[in-house]
């Protein structure tokens, strides 16, 4: 007699050997629907974790996620999962999930009804609505990040919202605004299907983003030449598969990259006709703006001047026969070149400048809009291109690629959103940081943000110079702190009022992954206790505030704000009984769907992302009705919008010309080096193991288990120096903080001479007490990879 | 019990035969059909920390270059 066990032993062995097909080179299968045994149940949704949007196959039983496969269908991932991945369904079952709304009471909480709590924040809002906040994050899903969007700048009116996003990819995204004048990759995941160098920037894949890295070396182990090339400050496990690395002295980046640039330029081997087509020239602007000013060829190549590979040798300790390496690469237009970059150039005092080099690196030479050839940002968060990048989560922003300074951009909103003209408030709200700041600021010291809801991120842990930004408002009477988690977090143990949320597939949702890709799941379980959905959260507030009468929730018909109607009735979003009647994401993201045009990153209707595992934007409608993705943006081969018979076209281009535009950007020093008295440069990042500040991820036994706490990395000759050993445990101080933990020599990464590396993801050892709050002057975003240390044994 | 099924990328076929032969002694694991480089696993540990740890060893074989968990199941796991 067959087993149930039986049954799931076949089912787990179709998974590997479809999957064992594909690793080895086979074609995707064909659609098909994974059944293990009857009651238990499968379907599809993008995994939770990082950006780059695998997808799994989650299978429930008994109102339980019980098993979860790596899903063949999806193109991302191919069946494959990293080792979060294939943990993700035990992220939901951890034993202290929150349950009740709390509202603390001195030292302690005390549970609430939701009622209660929802009184309390419109209370809040109602008592001085230009001082209330919304913090958010690239892992709320599109319909939550647009609510709360609507929710602040159509309703509260003072556009005081601002995600964890700013934090990650920020500079990523003006690098992008600066160079094609619209956000967000041109290329795609396919391209490391094709490229013959790949060249991580600062990145560390084969931890961070392990399924793409797998997607690169599978290639190798066909066969296939795929050179890597790592360009770190320090030795990763990347680092382990790269034909060569490339050590730099942090902040550098800068000079290597215009170091490619000098010698493209002296030796005549970029891509003349390419530059000549389709690219100007750009120099920072005084005062400085992000579109900074022309300059011509001759003004490019004179600036560049200085950046001989000796002279980047000397500041970078890169051989100058490496700067030489990386031009003649760039230099041979038959090599096919992928570059990637994630955290190490977005988390910049110079994220801005150096995101917009390495773009014009590829576009001096040519190596843009073919397969293979492309500068692609990758994203940590499941959905910050999604939810931050397109719906417009920050201070700044409308959804679509506007902007709350642009009237036109306004008036867009007003009408699809209905509102009086007006509404929509021309200036911008705080940026993180100052967001933070201001709360941690007495109000008679000009702090004038006194209420902040967080919703699905944890700040305490992961803003920058917490004693700075975070800490000082606990000891403040009139700041309040409302948090939406599902776990208690470093941010609910400093809250005073706890909302219990529902997680991944215990509500509906969509994500938008790094390469464009949007991606529809649907709830399976139920949320435990009286946890409940983030957009439903947001919503019963807006609605709390529409029957007390504040303006701001009423549409210019006196209707409420975020009113819809099925089959023409109207629908009852704000209560929870009836939340799941009707899709609300479905009515969020048709309403949503509207603004997507305008920057032409054209969403198709939900429905089609039901059928789908994601569709990269823009998506087109064709004759017959279908609908049709994009895979390469600004490609006249693929992309429907460049102008017949071009075969690039930059048709979002800040001088309005279809070109893009190659910067110089100088290399300048950064804020804080290494002196006499903070001799080491800090690092700090992710692991393999944890995903950001571990809240899901240490509760999940295997990843607890094989990576339970935080450590420093020291180089060997350092320890030695100071008389150091492997686990012993020493203080590391910054200028703005100290934190004791152990020593790990040559242990996952190593980093040179001189320098410390902290992961970040361990609540009970905060490496963000250390960091500075230095930002980029255009993306606001802070530098967590490089200050002055030292360490105290 | 954990039920996890694994592919291990073998650096040649020569390699897999030899892997696959020494695991089908294995009493926790389960090979199935080859294909090229690649030997899809099924495993069967007490809990899935073992689960982990056998992963882990087989990382370590001579002659595996890589190994991707593609399935998981812990309906039969105690609460966490």
């Amino acid at each position: 007699m067959t087993t149930r066990r039986d049954f799931i032993k076949q089912a787990a062995m179709v998974a590997a050997t479809l999957a064992s097909s594909q690793v080895a080179g086979g074609r995707p299968n064909p659609p098909r629907k994974l059944r293990v045994v009857d009651g238990i149940t499968w379907d599809k949704a993008p995994c939770r974790f990082c950006g780059t949007g695998c997808h799994v196959q989650v299978g429930t039983k008994g109102g339980k996620v019980v098993a979860i496969a790596g899903d063949e269908q999806a193109a991302v991932n191919r069946g494959l999962l990293c080792v979060k991945g294939y943990h993700v369904g035990l992220a939901l079952y951890g034993e202290d999930r929150l349950t009740k709304p709390l509202l603390r009471d001195g030292d302690e909480f005390k549970e609430i009804s939701w009622e209660r709590a929802l009184e309390i924040i419109a209370d809040r809002i109602e008592m001085k609505p230009e001082g209330f906040a919304f913090y958010g994050s690239g892992q709320w899903t599109i319909p939550e990040g647009y609510a709360a969007q609507k929710f602040i700048k159509a309703g509260i009116g003072n556009n005081q919202i601002d995600p964890n996003a700013r934090l990650c990819m920020a500079s990523a995204v003006t690098g992008f605004l600066s160079t094609y004048g619209v956000d967000e990759p041109a290329g795609c995941y396919d391209d490391l299907d094709a490229c013959d160098v790949c060249i991580t920037w600062g990145n560390n894949p084969a931890e961070m983003h392990p399924v793409l890295f797998s997607r690169l070396m599978d290639r190798r182990s066909r066969g296939e030449k795929v050179t890597l090339i790592d360009i770190g400050t320090r030795r990763t496990r990347t680092t382990e598969f790269a034909d060569r690395y490339l050590e730099f002295v942090p902040h550098t980046d800068l000079a290597i990259a215009n170091g490619i640039l000098h010698l493209l330029v002296k030796r005549g081997s970029y891509d003349s006709k390419f530059v000549k087509e389709h690219c100007n020239f750009r120099a920072d602007s005084d005062p400085p703006k992000l579109e900074g000013k022309p300059i011509s060829f001759e003004e490019f190549k004179r600036r560049l001047e200085p950046y001989t590979p000796q002279h980047v040798s000397e500041l970078s300790k890169v051989p100058a026969r490496d700067i030489e390496y990386l031009a003649d690469l760039f230099g041979n237009p038959k090599t096919k070149i992928v570059s990637l970059w994630c955290m190490g150039m977005n988390q910049h005092t110079r994220g801005t400048a150096i995101n917009s080099l390495v773009h014009a690196v590829h576009l001096l030479s040519g190596h843009f809009g073919t397969p293979g050839n492309a500068p692609t940002s990758l994203t940590g968060q499941p959905s910050a291109c999604g939810t931050v990048r397109e719906v417009g989560t920050l201070a700044h922003a409308l959804p679509g690629g506007r902007v709350v300074a642009k009237p036109e951009h306004r008036r867009d909103a007003e009408k699809f959103w209905n509102l009086p003209s007006g509404r929509v408030n021309d200036k911008p709200g705080y940026h993180t940081v100052l967001m933070w700041e201001k709360f941690s600021t007495p109000t008679d010291q000009g702090g004038d943000i006194h209420t902040i809801w967080v919703q699905v991120t944890n700040p305490a842990q992961t803003m920058p110079n917490l004693h700075k930004l975070v800490h000082p408002s606990r000891k403040l009477d009139d700041k309040f702190l409302i948090v939406s988690d599902v776990y208690p977090t470093a941010t609910t143990r400093l809250a005073n009022l706890i909302l219990p949320s529902a997680l991944w597939v215990e509500k509906n949702g969509v994500f938008g992954n790094s390469e464009r890709r949007t991606q529809q799941w649907f709830k399976m379980v139920e949320p435990p206790g009286q946890a409940r959905d983030d957009c439903w959260q947001t919503l019963a507030v807006a609605r709390k505030l529409f029957d007390r009468g504040f303006a701001g929730m009423k549409d210019k018909d006196g209707r409420f704000l975020f009113h819809f109607e099925v089959e023409g009735k109207p629908v009852e979003v704000w209560n929870w009984s009836k939340y799941y009647d009707v899709n609300v994401d479905e009515l969020l993201f048709e309403e949503y769907r509207q603004f997507t045009r305008k920057k032409h990153k054209d969403l198709a209707p939900y429905q089609e992302y039901v059928r789908a595992r994601g569709l990269r934007w823009p998506v087109v409608q064709q004759a017959d009705g279908s609908w049709r993705e994009t895979r390469f943006r600004f490609a006249g081969f693929d992309d429907p919008y460049v102008k017949k018979g071009k075969a690039i076209d930059f048709y979002h281009s800040t001088t309005s010309d279809g070109k893009a535009q190659i910067w110089f950007r100088p290399y300048e020093p950064p804020p804080e080096e290494p002196d006499k008295a903070y001799p080491f440069w800090l690092c700090t990042g992710r692991v393999l193991e944890h995903w950001h500040t571990g809240t899901m991820t240490m509760r999940i036994p295997p990843l607890r288990n094989a990576m339970p706490g935080a450590y420093v990395e020291m180089n060997r000759s350092d320890a030695q120096r100071l008389g150091i050993s492997n686990g012993q445990r020493i203080s590391v101080e910054t200028r703005r903080g100290k934190l004791e933990l152990p020593v790990w020599l040559d242990g996952r990464g190593s980093p040179p001479p001189g320098s410390l590396f902290i992961p970040f993801f361990d609540e009970t050892l905060l490496a963000n007490v250390l960091t500075l709050e230095a930002y980029d002057p255009f993306s606001k975003q802070p530098d967590y990879k490089k200050c002055a240390a030292r360490v105290v044994a | 019990m954990a039920i996890s099924a694994l592919v291990l990328l073998c650096d040649t076929q020569q390699s897999r035969h030899r892997i696959a032969t020494r695991l089908a002694n294995d009493e926790r694991i389960t090979v199935g059909p080859p294909n090229g480089a690649c030997l899809p696993l099924v495993t069967e540990t007490r809990t899935l920390l073992e689960s982990r740890d056998l992963a882990k060893d087989l990382e370590q074989l001579p002659g595996v270059l890589r190994v991707d968990l593609v399935f998981a199941n812990f309906e039969e796991l105690p609460p966490i």
